[in-house]
């Protein structure tokens, strides 16, 4: 059966303040809400807690195993009692789901709504009737490790340097049509049973559509003779072509449900831990027959330049204060750098220098998200072309944390979270904040609290592959603007979701 | 006071003495944090501003909306920083990360660049303090500046949420 593990749950407010004056005896409820396959169940196993059955109410289907787990199944159940008062050990449970395991461990387009594999797990913290604390976790139970046991078309990995289980995402024919986004495990070579060539019949349409597209786009030139034609030809031919474009685009997408007048490329991304994503968008090796063999090549790690300024803080000696700021750099840097590298995106942040402004009385200091401020700074105290410029501000009036600027600049206060730097990067490498995306319109929100763009919260570390995906290939990232990495590039938005752009959310676990 | 009768109700006792503090006009902290503090809509707006990391989609301007009705709990948050609960997530967290962080610079060399497991968790934790009690202080702050031209709100302006 498979097991998840979720992050601590720890009984109390979030918010300063929320049980004034509260006695000892005032207590917790804490609401539990767990939808999934039948046979879910989320096991609460609280820690250092002895005879906790005996001091804790239970409603609802959840009971106690022992005396310090509980086991809650699928639908609500409520504990009451929590104590929260302990500033130094507050009452915690650690998380765990174990599933029935699914029917099916092999291959499913994660664009597709949340599967009967997924169990969703909500705690709500009640203080009387007042929601004081919640969390929200989804644990997807599939093991994809997976791959179809009949040995036919495959994909070789090269060069999978950590030997990692890579995740493979293919689009490609098969008999049935296309596919789109199918999901495969391998370290070395991935069996991806047997994918076709475009069907002929769809690279026939889509042949004459591109021609069409071609000469509507350039339509005010005759095609035989290169000058332009008298106008009301013009206007003639151009409606002709518009009207065989959008007839094309419709037999194009009833052809093997190619949506939004496409051609489905059969295309391979292959994301490995401590290797540069492979993206491969029109491989040609596929044939009718079994045993066709894909070389997906895998390279190093995309690395981009940063540059760091270190800004004087008046009130604390100057040396002290560079050698505290580095040491907070750097390990700002390297965990950017290994949550980078952990979800597969391909990229590293490499640091070129952490430079001491180090001037007195030093230059006049932003007291907010402003980036005119930001560009100010940049020209008192210098910006190198080409490097992402990180600013390291000291404590000034707390009211952000750190925040992007063009040209390739970011601020950020000396006193941040570990995770601020991590974030200001998705930024520059395109991504957008996630906080309360629903876009398979299931009701449930596409990310977990803990995704790195999420706008609040201080616990976020994840990046989902179609946020990898993004990165790479969005000819906006810096990635690409500033040169550090070649390669088909592709305008996927956020709330894109197509053959061309896999979910945003679409995540593969374990990564 | 009745302990059998307050463990068999306990959160109707706790209405009860927050209604009686409230409506005897009694000025404690405690009652009056407790009448904003039931409004789950301030507590996600704090909430906001505390955790914000770019502070650009009007979090503070939320938590202002409430006017002198919010200053007992920032004047709390400014006191205290973050909850015990807060504070336990986030060192546990910094605890993972570390570990993480740990490996990841032994597999490529660079764990002269990582301070000790100690010295780590206390750079972030200090943060948060830091955090917490700068972002109340500078609402309050705010709050001052406006409360000095603007008529107080009164508690009839609460939005009570059902």
């Amino acid at each position: 059966m498979p097991v998840r593990t979720g992050p601590p749950l720890i009984a109390g407010c979030r918010i300063p303040g929320c049980c004034p004056g509260c006695g000892v005896n005032d207590t917790l409820s804490w609401r539990l809400q767990v939808s999934g396959p039948p046979g879910s169940q989320v096991v609460l196993e609280f820690e250092r807690q002895r005879n906790l059955a005996g001091r804790l109410r239970v409603e609802g289907g959840a009971h106690w195993r022992d005396d310090h787990t509980l086991l809650v199944p699928a639908g609500e159940s409520w504990v009451h009692g929590l104590s929260f008062h302990s500033a130094k050990s507050p009452m915690t449970a650690l998380p765990a789901v174990i599933g029935a395991a699914p029917a099916s461990a092999t291959t499913r387009s994660l664009d597709q709504p949340a599967p009967a594999s997924m169990v969703r797990f909500t705690v709500v913290q009640y203080l009387s009737e007042v929601p004081v604390n919640h969390a929200e976790m989804a644990f997807d139970l599939r093991d994809l490790g997976l791959s179809p046991a009949k040995a036919e078309d495959i994909i070789d990995l090269h060069n999978n340097r950590q030997g990692d289980s890579a995740i493979i995402l293919v689009d490609g024919w098969r008999e049935s049509g296309f596919v789109n986004d199918e999901i495969y495990r391998a370290a070395d070579r991935a069996n991806v049973g047997n994918l076709l060539p475009i069907l002929p019949e769809c690279q026939s349409i889509f042949d004459r559509l591109e021609i069409k597209r071609a000469r509507l786009r350039g339509f005010e030139v005759s095609p035989a003779t290169g000058v332009p034609e008298r106008e009301n030809t013009i206007e003639h031919e151009a409606r002709r072509l518009g009207q065989d474009v959008r007839n094309l685009e419709v037999q194009l997408d009833n052809c093997g449900q190619c949506p939004y007048g496409k051609q489905c490329n059969s295309e391979a991304i292959v994301f490995s831990n401590g290797d540069a994503m492979a993206f491969d968008e029109n491989i040609d090796v596929w044939t009718s027959a079994p045993n066709d063999v894909f070389y997906a090549r895998l390279g190093s790690t995309h690395k981009i330049p940063v540059t760091f300024w270190i800004l004087p803080d008046q009130a604390v000696d100057p040396q002290a204060y560079f050698e505290l700021t580095r040491t907070r750099i750097l390990s700002d840097q390297l965990r950017a750098n290994q949550i980078f590298e952990e979800y597969n995106c391909g990229i590293a942040f490499t640091t070129a220098a952490i430079n001491d402004v180090g001037s007195d009385p030093g230059p006049a200091l932003p007291i907010g998200p402003d980036c005119l401020e930001a560009n100010r700074l940049s020209d008192e105290i210098g910006h190198i072309q080409g490097h992402i410029n990180i600013y390291y501000l000291p404590q000034v009036p707390e009211t952000f944390d750190a925040i992007t600027c063009p040209p390739h600049t970011v601020l950020i206060l000396q006193n941040a979270i570990n995770e601020a730097l991590a974030h200001e990067y998705g930024h520059w490498l395109t991504l957008g904040h996630v906080d309360g995306f629903d876009l398979d319109n299931d009701g449930l929100h596409d990310f977990p609290q803990t995704n790195l763009m999420m706008s609040g919260g201080l616990v976020k570390y994840e990046l989902t592959e179609g946020q990898c995906f993004r990165m790479n290939v969005s000819p906006y990232s810096v990635l690409n603007s500033l040169g550090y990495r070649t390669g088909p590039t592709r305008k996927c938005r956020d709330i894109d979701i197509n053959a061309d752009c896999p979910a945003v959310f679409l995540d593969v676990k374990p990564d | 006071m009745d302990f059998n009768l307050y463990n068999r109700y306990p959160f109707r006792f706790h209405l009860i003495l927050t209604a009686v503090f409230w409506l005897c006009g009694s000025h404690t902290i405690g009652a009056e944090t407790s009448k904003i503090a039931e409004q789950p809509s301030v507590l996600k707006a704090l909430a906001d501003w505390f955790e914000c990391i770019e502070c650009v989609d009007g979090e503070l301007q939320q938590v202002l909306a409430y006017g002198k009705d919010v200053k007992p709990l920032l004047l709390e948050a400014r006191r205290s920083g973050p909850t015990p609960a807060v504070r336990e997530q986030y060192r546990r967290h910094l605890g993972t990360a570390y570990r993480q962080l740990s490996e990841y610079a032994k597999a490529h060399g660079l764990d002269a660049q990582l301070p000790d497991k100690q010295a780590y968790i206390s750079m972030y934790m200090q943060s948060i303090e830091s955090r917490y009690q700068g972002r109340a202080a500078a609402a309050l702050e705010k709050l001052s500046a406006s409360s000095a031209t603007e008529t107080p709100a009164s508690p009839g302006r609460l939005r009570l949420i059902p």
